[in-house]
């Protein structure tokens, strides 16, 4: 999982259909959260695939660090400031929408500000399967909707 | 009684503003220690107003901490007058809502109101409180011979009490496959990581009444642990009495649970650290376990967010781990 990415460049990497033509050059990184975990609050951390999906879409993963699922308390998570807020859950059938809520109520907070909490399917992010390439296109198109636009 | 009042009350006044501005210093502390490091002097001028130190520190302090160290300072203050209440009416000083059950069975009426779909407050508390009552009644009924509540049996048909309670949660559990429970595990270990300002007004609204209550009925708790006819000869009534603060004690326990979780042990640690040091009088002992159990409830918090090196843990896992050492050396003197 964590080498090379050779599901990546079996499916659409190299194809002019492929995402990184356009997520690549971007104009700035955006920094985002990416939420596994609701209570405790868990991330993801750079031993992850998840982070190398962040980075690969054009975000910097805030949670960056040796640890491979860190927890965080809401304060660190506002004290970070992520630009996007990305939830997914291990707990399948989660009240998503409840936690998405929870978030908005920190309106300093510039992920809030902008409306950039997204809520993205887990069965894509969560498992490093081929259709993690499907995820990659969905990240990269929510962390830089301003690349995609104009396209089908 | 009436010649020593300006005494009780100079001393009343005298150990009420000793905890306060023990309090105060925790609040400040709990406000100021976390997991993102903040300066004392940025806290402290954000707390006045004197300088603005910045969008983050301002959320961080006013929407995270604040609340969070209310909630902590009300919940401490409850359950340990909570545990005062329960120690001198069943006169035993082992007593206390989570260990003798109490709080678990509010927890399964919480857990069923989560369940049945109701808001957290007034729903759950409802259910909470509804759950609590029952076992209150349950553990006065077996532990109850011939009107006198025995001790050790008391203390076992409470620990019992709270095994069935704490099977029939995890049963709760396990069978369900409700999204809403999912963070019910931290619950269980009494977590405040989740305060906000709606929480301290419902706490306050119905704890700081409840408090005031216990306060007034401070004399009769004096008066009813010296025996059961001199408590009579002295006009108190002590079904009346006895049954109201232990209701009262119960709603208090049942809000608590429904807002943070059964926290333990927070009931037994203070009432007797404040009897060791301010003597067995109520009317004291009621004002200074209010302030101090306060006092107690912020810095097992502020242990709670900053000892683990990544996130937080449940606050409960503290106190329980102070409490319940605590419980087994007073057991063994005790028994002496």
């Amino acid at each position: 999982m964590r080498g090379k990415r050779p599901w990546i460049s079996s499916r659409r990497c190299a194809g002019e259909s492929g995402i990184f033509p356009r997520a690549f050059p971007v104009h700035h990184t955006v920094h985002c959260f990416f939420q596994i975990g609701i209570t405790p609050i868990i991330s993801v951390g750079s031993p992850t695939f998840i982070h190398e999906l962040i980075v690969l879409a054009g975000g910097e993963n805030v949670a960056r660090g040796p640890t491979a699922y860190p927890r965080f308390s809401q304060e660190q998570v506002v004290a970070l400031a992520p630009e996007v807020l990305i939830i997914t859950s291990m707990a399948r059938g989660g009240h998503f929408e409840e936690v998405k809520k929870s978030w908005e109520k920190w309106s300093d907070l510039p992920a809030v500000k902008n409306h950039r909490i997204l809520v993205v399917d887990s069965n894509l992010f969560d498992r490093a399967s081929p259709r993690i390439v499907d995820a990659l296109e969905t990240l990269a198109m929510k962390i830089h909707p301003e690349r995609f636009e104009g396209s089908p | 009684m009436i010649q020593n009042r300006p005494y009780i009350l100079h001393r009343l006044l005298r150990v009420s503003v000793l905890f306060l501005g023990v309090l105060m210093v925790a609040v400040f502390l709990g406000i100021s220690l976390g997991s993102t490091h903040i300066g004392f002097k940025d806290v402290f001028e954000s707390l006045t107003g004197t300088a603005d130190a910045g969008a983050t520190i301002q959320t961080i302090i006013w929407q995270i901490r604040v609340p969070r160290v209310l909630v902590a300072a009300l919940v401490g203050a409850a359950l340990s007058v909570g545990g005062l209440v329960f120690q001198a009416l069943l006169r035993n000083p082992l007593a206390e809502p989570y260990i003798l059950g109490i709080s678990s069975g509010s927890g399964i009426g919480a857990i069923l109101g989560i369940l049945a779909g109701l808001s957290r407050f007034p729903g759950v508390g409802i259910t909470a409180f509804a759950g609590s009552v029952a076992t209150l009644l349950l553990l006065l009924l077996m532990a109850s011979g011939q009107g006198m509540v025995r001790r050790n049996t008391l203390l076992l048909s409470g620990v019992m009490i709270n095994a069935f309670c704490g099977a029939l949660i995890m049963f709760l559990i396990s069978i369900t496959h409700d999204a809403r429970l999912h963070n019910i595990i931290f619950w269980l270990m009494g977590d405040l990581s989740t305060s906000s300002m709606k929480n301290v007004w419902v706490l306050g609204g119905i704890l700081l009444p409840s408090c005031a209550l216990i306060f007034l009925r401070s004399n009769a708790m004096n008066v009813l642990l010296m025996g059961k006819e001199v408590a009579h000869t002295m006009g108190i009534h002590i079904r009346w009495v006895t049954g109201e603060l232990l209701v009262v004690t119960s709603l208090m326990v049942s809000i608590t649970v429904s807002q943070c979780g059964p926290i333990g042990f927070v009931g037994l640690v203070i009432p007797h650290l404040m009897r060791l040091i301010l003597g067995p009088d109520h009317r004291i002992l009621v004002p200074s376990c209010i302030l101090s159990g306060g006092t107690y409830m912020i810095l097992c918090d502020v242990l709670a967010r900053t000892l683990p090196d990544q996130g937080e843990m449940p606050a409960g896992v503290i106190t329980a781990m102070i409490g319940a050492p605590l419980f087994i050396i007073l057991l063994k003197r005790s028994g002496r």
